[in-house]
């Protein structure tokens, strides 16, 4: 089929070309500078930047997106209920670690020169601008451009109409009331468990029995005692109700918790409710594994989720109004320092955002709809192995569907002479038909193997769920490797054809999720060269507790071997840049902050190799240093999609080198997880990712460029509305299905006409 | 297309390749699955396999019949290593085998092991090329080392030392407190070394080194350079010395010891053995058994002549042992005539001409110990001499030919603790070749110049032609005449040439 498509003639097309055409040729060096160069430390601690303020960064500029014009209403809230779900896991996790290594009296600072103690203070200081700019943006633009389109949320009870308190009470009655558990603290009833990230109200109540008419002293007693009692929002239900209103407002929506308080005196008969306010606690959720001495992986993780609910409270979130009584009440039961509570200008949590009620009578809330198109390779009707026989598929998500993935496990499920499928699990969808396909080929009789990651941060119950699933079909389900986190996306199918066994490998950048495929930028390809069916077949031997094979054909495999390969394929490039040959590197990657990378980084543009990095989000990298980063250029994307895919090009002297992969230049990618990145070898995907980087680095629409200061800032608004990479993906996306569908139908009337 | 499994529980792993098979190609490997067992440790330690081993090589074995079982693969061999002989509880890992996997085992002999890892060795397309003109193979073990020359292309000998890494792990560990305990361990393997040297290869220069150990060799490849096979000494050298300075050894891990071992083996081997290449194979024991399996099933023809290396080494065998060299050659060529003539009768193959061969120029080693003596100690130097290519079963047919050569066969029911019944009836059907050759050739003569062997009717008619008088030949013939009868039912009978 041809290749040759409008796209490649596209206006983004050319600064790939350019960059190459530009990049440095280095001016030799005297001996006074060579022998300058070996006192260089590249790694110090001066050249970075901690990565949790870098994360912070990042997070920072998805609630930038809140303030961007350009982005519908509710998109804008979803971006802000992303920051918000972010900053949760951050501190849940992230936090949390740190506040580990402080407890535990850990002294090295990080890459960056700083102590732990100085991390947290930091993080707390920039996190507390954070959540007060999340909440002006709350209050001053996103609430008053609802109520503007005619949604209200209401923020006082007493602002309701009679009409509208009433059916307020009655649905509090009706739904609510019997879904609550009230718990009160007293003598007899210690202070209960308050799940992690649940929303809450807390409250201060009275007694109002009847005097006794036995002992007046005791009646005194109570009427004094104030006693605490708390309540859980219940998440079975949402957290927005749509109440009736009048004819000037559209839409009027009540939090689930401001009914609950309103209504907190019918739970607690016999009592005057002093005071109460909703609250929010984040536990430690960064649990340890002593996965050695764990016989069952499967139970021993079981065993930590539950023990996850008892986590050290490491955050609480109040309203900014609260009972100071209250707070104390709270601040003695978590045991919770007074800088890690956050008293909040607004609804606490605000992911509830995402999920406002879909107005389909106005599509211009929206991002206009994308549907993944076909990718113009896969003919409906000709069966997925004889397609991949042809030639190496590429596919790009969210612009190309992921469905030609599920096909492929789908079909070969049923597939006579397909022998045995292998396929690694990070984090699949609910409902997931790669998993259904799965089951269905172990069910129909093939080895169907399945590394099933039950360390998945936050996905473990989930995958503790797939895993028995898997298992009751027949599936070897292997509960990843000891000691590892099995992050790479690999699917084996080994298939017996005419002239012997043949094997077909999906290796892609994102997870076997079809849900989030639909969100998320990634990359894939399918193909059935034998190397790198050797390759991925040695893979799962190893995941499956058999020794690595001796050398590996195509793969760069994580945590033994990419490392080094990486510092091979840079090295290289400043062998050519120290020989007055041009040296260019483009990589671009989820986070970039391992210290030893970035150290050889520096010294590749020092070398005069010319490096434009595609961050999207930490980067502990700093640009601009005089002689050691002069010659690196950092954007980061952030936009309608989630940027995921992990691209390397290396110029290598024009004989380029591309890789894709799973793997960030993380130390955990690099060193504690098992990551797959491979290279790109067909001509023509090649080109296309080629292309691809090309559109992104030209990206002057949602890309934000590092300055020296490690600020990251975008260009005018005005600029090149239509340079928006994703967008240009989409639209290529388009062009490339309908230019394919066209060609198929052009066929099928030539056909007929004969 | 067929597949095919090739399983070897070895010293240290259980390893099994699956193969794709075709007509005249190469075995194209479509799996390699290997797990780190403790046999050797096991073995060193207690002298018997733990039943913890037992259990996990079970296990693997399972697995790996499950991933036979989705390639739908039935041939396989599985085959135990030469070390897992020495413990003393060897035949309950065989019967759990069995009955947990269903698999049936073969146990290898060291000769029979050494010559899988030479056939998958010689499989390479540098082998005629490196052995041309001289060469050494070391195969390091866990337990033994084996060294085999070649010269101008084919085997001069094999021959097995005690210097496996496991053995220099636990040399080294008793000398790890005795002063200067590094030169203590360079000296024993410098000793053993040098007494191949002396007795071997004399002053004889060798081109070329091939290293293969059922450990990984250090060469230096990358996962990303293809694989270098070929290497300069001084370069293989540096090498070495590359990976030593990585530090990659931590002493006091078993495997950083185990690795250390190696190392310092193939260094001390590098510089006592002469040579000026450096080959390091990248194959394994597994290759070797599928090479096997096709030549045995004649799906593949090899490039190397294994029948030459097996005559050649009894000819050095022999050679050492002072056997008289023009009797040998004349005994073979009358010995392969017969064979060859009655070859309708007697139903044997190629294979069994091949031993009846190397019973021939084996047949007189034992009188370099004793005249008296000779027929029991050429069957014990046969027995003690490692001929690569043959299997251990054999190399006893070809010691029990030898013996009874001379002696009455006894009658089976007292063999039957050696061999099978087919077994035996091929020992006795050779050595009634082997007499009736031997005693046309009784005086050691040479004597005839010429011998035309054919069948007529019943009669193995030996039409000879002799310069001087073959009385004593015939007088002997009548009583090995007789047993070659009552074997075949065939009378022997020398028609000689009127002079």
């Amino acid at each position: 089929m041809s290749r040759r498509f409008f796209w490649r003639n596209s206006e983004n097309k050319g600064s790939l070309d350019k960059l190459i055409k530009e990049a440095n040729v280095p001016e030799p060096q005297s001996i006074e500078e060579v022998s300058k160069e070996d006192a260089i430390d590249f790694t110090d601690p001066r050249y970075y930047e901690n990565r949790e303020l870098s994360w912070l960064k990042f997070n920072q500029r998805i609630l930038n997106e809140t303030s961007d014009d350009d982005n519908p209403l509710m998109e804008k809230l979803g971006f802000l209920s992303i920051t918000s779900s972010n900053l949760d896991e951050f501190y849940m996790v992230r936090v949390a670690s740190l506040k580990d290594m402080k407890n535990a009296g850990y002294k090295k600072t990080d890459l960056a020169g700083l102590t732990v103690k100085e991390q947290l203070s930091e993080i707390n200081n920039v996190t507390r601008r954070f959540v007060s700019e999340q909440y002006r943006i709350f209050n001053t633009e996103l609430v008053p451009a609802l109520e503007k389109e005619g949604i209200r949320i209401v923020s006082n009870y007493e602002s309701l109409t009679p009409d509208q308190s009433e059916f307020v009470d009655k649905f509090f009655e009706n739904s609510i009331y019997p879904v609550l558990t009230p718990m009160a603290v007293d003598a007899s009833r210690p202070f209960p468990l308050v799940r992690n990230k649940t929303l809450n109200i807390a409250a201060l109540i009275r007694s109002n029995e009847k005097k006794s008419i036995i002992s007046e002293t005791e009646n005194k007693a109570k009427e004094k005692t104030i006693e605490f009692a708390t309540v859980q929002v219940p998440s079975v239900l949402p957290r927005l109700i749509l109440i009736p209103s009048d004819n000037e407002e559209k839409d009027v929506f009540i939090l689930l918790e401001q009914v609950i308080e309103k209504n907190l005196p019918k739970l607690f008969l016999n009592y005057d409710v002093v005071t109460a306010f909703p609250y929010r606690i984040m536990r430690n959720a960064d649990f340890y594994l002593d996965e050695d001495d764990a016989s069952d992986l499967l139970k021993e993780i079981q065993k930590q989720l539950k023990k996850r609910a008892w986590g050290e409270v490491i955050r609480l979130e109040v309203e900014s109004r609260i009972d100071e009584k209250l707070l104390d009440v709270l601040k003695t039961n978590f045991s919770i320092d007074s800088k890690d509570i956050f008293e909040i200008q607004g609804p606490i949590d605000l992911t509830f955002l995402a999920k406002i009620p879909r107005f389909d009578e106005r599509p211009d809330f929206y991002f206009r709809e994308f549907a993944p198109q076909n990718n113009y390779r896969i003919r409906p009707g000709t069966d997925i192995f004889t397609i991949i026989r042809e030639g190496d598929i590429f596919l790009q998500h969210p612009y190309e569907s992921f469905n030609p993935v599920v096909d492929l496990i789908k079909t070969a499920a049923s597939d006579p002479n397909v022998l045995a499928i292998k396929q690694t699990l990070y984090r699949v969808s609910g409902n997931s038909p790669i998993v259904e396909a799965l089951a269905q080929a172990a069910e129909n009789g093939k080895q169907v193997t399945v590394l099933v990651e039950l360390k998945a941060r936050f996905d473990e119950q989930n995958n503790i769920e797939w895993a028995k699933k898997l298992e009751q079909s027949g599936c070897h389900v292997i509960y990843g490797v000891v000691g590892l986190k099995t992050h790479c996306k690999i699917a084996l199918i080994v298939r017996l054809e005419e002239d012997g066994i043949r094997r077909y490998v999906h290796l892609g950048t994102g997870n076997y999720n079809d849900s989030t495929a639909k969100h998320y930028t990634d990359c894939g390809i399918m193909t059935c060269s034998e190397s790198y069916g050797e390759d991925a077949t040695a893979v799962f031997n190893m995941l499956s507790g058999y020794s690595e094979p001796a050398h590996w054909n195509k793969l760069l495999v994580a945590p033994i071997w990419m490392r080094q390969r990486f510092y091979t394929l840079i090295d290289r490039e400043i062998k050519h840049a120290k020989m007055r040959k041009k040296g260019l590197i483009i990589a671009k990657m989820n986070s970039l902050c391992d210290m030893d990378m970035i150290a050889k980084l520096y010294e590749a543009s020092h070398a005069g190799v010319s490096i434009y990095l595609i961050i999207r989000g930490i980067c502990s990298l700093r640009i601009g240093i005089p002689g050691i980063s002069d010659n690196i250029h950092v954007s980061s994307i952030v936009g309608e999609f989630l940027e995921h895919a992990r691209i390397f090009y290396f110029y290598n002297e024009g004989q380029e080198d591309i890789f894709m992969g799973s793997a960030d230049w993380m130390p955990r990618n690099l060193d504690r997880r098992v990551e797959i990145v491979f290279p790109v070898e067909d001509d023509s995907a090649k080109e296309d990712i080629k292309h691809y980087l090309d559109v992104q680095l030209n990206d002057k629409r949602k890309a934000y460029h590092m300055n020296s200061r490690g600020i990251y800032t975008r260009l005018p608004r005005r600029d090149n509305m239509d340079s928006c990479s994703q967008h240009v993906f989409c639209r290529e996306a388009e062009e490339r299905s309908k230019e394919a569908r066209e060609a198929i139908e052009a066929r099928e009337m030539s056909d007929f006409d004969e | 297309m067929k597949l095919y499994a090739a399983i070897y529980i070895g010293s240290y792993e259980v390893a099994m390749k699956l193969f794709q098979t075709k007509k005249d190609e190469k075995p194209k490997e479509i799996n390699c699955m290997r797990h780190a067992v403790r046999v050797i440790y096991d073995i060193f330690d207690y002298s018997e396999i733990s039943l913890q081993t037992t259990e996990e090589i079970c296990r693997i074995l399972s697995d790996m019949k499950n991933t036979m079982e989705a390639y739908k693969i039935k041939d396989y061999t599985l085959a135990i290593g030469n070390t897992i002989h020495v413990a003393s509880n060897e035949i309950f890992l065989l019967e759990q085998i069995r009955l947990k996997t269903g698999m049936i085992p073969v146990r290898l002999s060291n000769s029979e092991q050494r010559f899988y890892e030479y056939e998958a060795v010689s499989s390479g397309d540098y082998f005629e090329d490196v052995i041309k003109n001289s060469a050494i193979m070391v195969d390091i073990g866990g337990s033994s080392l084996q060294l085999t020359y070649f010269k101008k292309g084919s085997i001069v000998t094999t021959q097995h030392l005690d210097l496996g890494t496991f053995n220099m792990h636990k040399t080294m560990q008793k000398l790890k407190s005795v002063p200067n305990g590094r030169e203590q361990i360079d000296t024993v393997i410098d000793k053993e070394l040098e007494t191949f040297l002396n007795m071997f290869l004399n002053d004889d220069k060798i081109e070329y080194l091939i290293i293969i150990a059922d450990r990984k060799v250090p060469s230096g490849k990358k996962a990303d350079i293809t694989d270098k096979i070929i290497f300069g000494k001084d370069e293989f050298r540096q090498i070495l010395e590359k990976e030593w300075n990585k530090n990659v050894f931590v002493e006091d891990t078993f495997t950083g010891s185990l690795e250390r071992s190696l190392f310092i083996l193939i260094r001390e081997i590098i510089d006592m053995l002469p040579a000026e290449k450096v080959v390091i194979p990248n194959t394994s024991i597994n290759d070797g058994m599928a090479l096997d399996y096709l030549y045995k099933n004649k799906t593949l023809i090899s490039n190397h002549n294994f029948k030459n290396d097996i005559i050649n080494a009894s000819w050095a065998i022999a050679k050492r042992y002072e056997s008289y060299f023009p009797h040998l050659m004349t005994l073979e060529k009358l010995s392969v005539k017969i064979f060859d003539a009655m070859k309708r009768y007697h139903g044997m193959t190629e294979r069994e001409r091949l031993l009846l061969q190397v019973a021939v120029i084996l047949h007189d080693c034992g009188k370099y110990i004793s005249l008296n003596e000779a027929s029991k100690c050429s069957n014990r130097i046969i027995l003690s001499s490692e001929i690569l290519g043959l299997s251990h079963k054999e190399r006893q047919m070809i010691a029990a030919i030898a013996e009874y050569n001379r002696l009455d066969i006894p009658p089976y029911s007292e063999l039957s603790g050696r061999f099978s019944a087919s077994e035996y009836w091929t020992v006795v059907k050779l050595v009634a070749i082997l007499k009736v050759a031997n005693a046309l050739d009784r005086s050691h003569k040479q004597k005839l110049k010429k011998a035309d062997i054919h069948i007529r009717k019943n009669e193995l008619i030996i039409g000879v032609g002799s310069e001087s008088s073959i009385a004593l030949e015939r007088g002997l013939f009548t009583e090995k005449a007789d047993f070659f009868e009552k074997v075949f039912d065939i009378r022997p009978v020398i028609v000689e040439e009127k002079r």
